[in-house]
């Protein structure tokens, strides 16, 4: 099995349009805060909240048949915001980006494609209440690492 | 070539008419090398793009055996089936034989158009077909099926509904065998999986 959310995190880095979502109130770019499973812990990062962030996590997914070597994984895009609507306006982008991802190589990872569900929920954190939106997709990618098959 | 040979991508399809040079395996098509669909494969119903390799066999019996001892090919084709979302006159023209379309000028109380005929007469276009995916055999390679002479042959109905369906032009391109290709074997044309880069 290949480690397709940090794939997943490295291609969503590689994405211009994401990119230019993290800009600071001058419009300069700053650093485009990605994560996988959860958001960073530290005191500085909470502090900073809410701030646009992406933090992919894994949901499951159908029984999967037979052979083939290609999971079929639910993982969920949470997308933080300064306000719900600068939340939902990273999503989007962020939802764009994944449905347009077609066979990416990524480090060892080769991800087939994405397909997302309908629509996003609006997911305020409910212990922090911090903006987010979350949208469920299920991510095609192979199970074999390229070079070690 | 592991994990590359698994494909789970759509394929492009191109069009142009009977006698265009195919594109480089690496190349991209340009000129005369049309997109099915204004945005290529963005324009396909989610069915795809399917290649039916078809075939006709007989199969011989003799008198004392109970299974067959011979089997002949008695006839085959190659037809290809997308369903486009788009309904430019341009594309729409590519369903009904290639027909040329028409304009109306944009004038003092005259809203500009264009035009297309309906009505595809006796005879029928023949086109040459590509279809563009990935390669099996590595990462940004191609794979290209080149095929010389096609004609469309479906008879698609399109529906406008108000229930979520986007209007659709059901197409099915089937071969004809090029009598100028170099071989018996290449009269259907040639499949080509890219292996490597050009130096």
């Amino acid at each position: 099995m290949t480690d397709f959310l940090s794939a997943l995190r490295t291609y969503l880095l590689s994405q211009a349009a994401v990119l230019n979502m993290f800009v600071d109130s001058s419009g300069a770019r700053t650093i485009a805060q990605v994560y996988v499973l959860g958001i960073p812990s530290s005191e500085d990062f909470v502090k900073a909240m809410p701030q646009k962030c992406i933090v992919l996590v894994p949901t499951g997914g159908p029984a999967q048949q037979g052979l083939r070597p290609v999971s079929n994984a639910n993982v969920d895009a949470v997308c933080y915001g300064e306000s719900d609507w600068e939340a939902a306006r990273l999503e989007r982008v962020v939802a764009e980006s994944l449905k347009t991802l077609c066979r990416e190589v990524v480090g060892a990872v080769l991800l087939h494609g994405c397909t997302l569900s309908g629509g996003p929920i609006q997911a305020r954190d409910p212990e922090t209440l911090w903006p987010a939106m979350r949208r469920q997709f299920t991510i095609r990618a192979d199970e074999r690492e390229i070079g070690t098959s | 070539m592991m994990p590359f040979e698994i494909i789970m991508a759509p394929a492009d399809i191109y069009l142009a008419y009977e006698g265009e040079p195919f594109p480089a395996i690496d190349a991209a098509p340009t000129g005369n090398w049309m997109p099915l669909g204004t945005a290529g494969k963005r324009n396909q119903s989610e069915k795809g793009v399917i290649i039916t390799h078809g075939q006709t066999l007989k199969e011989h019996f003799t008198t004392g055996s109970s299974g067959p001892v011979k089997v002949v090919r008695t006839g085959e084709s190659l037809s290809i089936s997308v369903e486009i979302e788009d309904m430019t006159l341009e594309q729409y023209a590519k369903a009904l034989n290639g027909m040329g379309l028409g304009s109306i000028a944009q004038g003092s109380g005259v809203a500009g158009a264009k035009t297309m005929p309906m009505r595809q007469g006796i005879d029928v276009t023949t086109f040459a077909l590509l279809i563009r995916s990935y390669s099996p055999y590595g990462d940004g390679m191609n794979f290209q099926y080149q095929i010389p002479k096609v004609y469309q042959s479906s008879s698609p109905k399109v529906m406008f509904d108000g229930n979520g369906s986007a209007a659709t032009l059901a197409l099915e391109y089937k071969a004809l065998e090029d009598p100028n290709a170099d071989s018996d074997s290449l009269r259907f044309g040639l499949l080509i999986a890219q292996t490597s880069f050009a130096q």
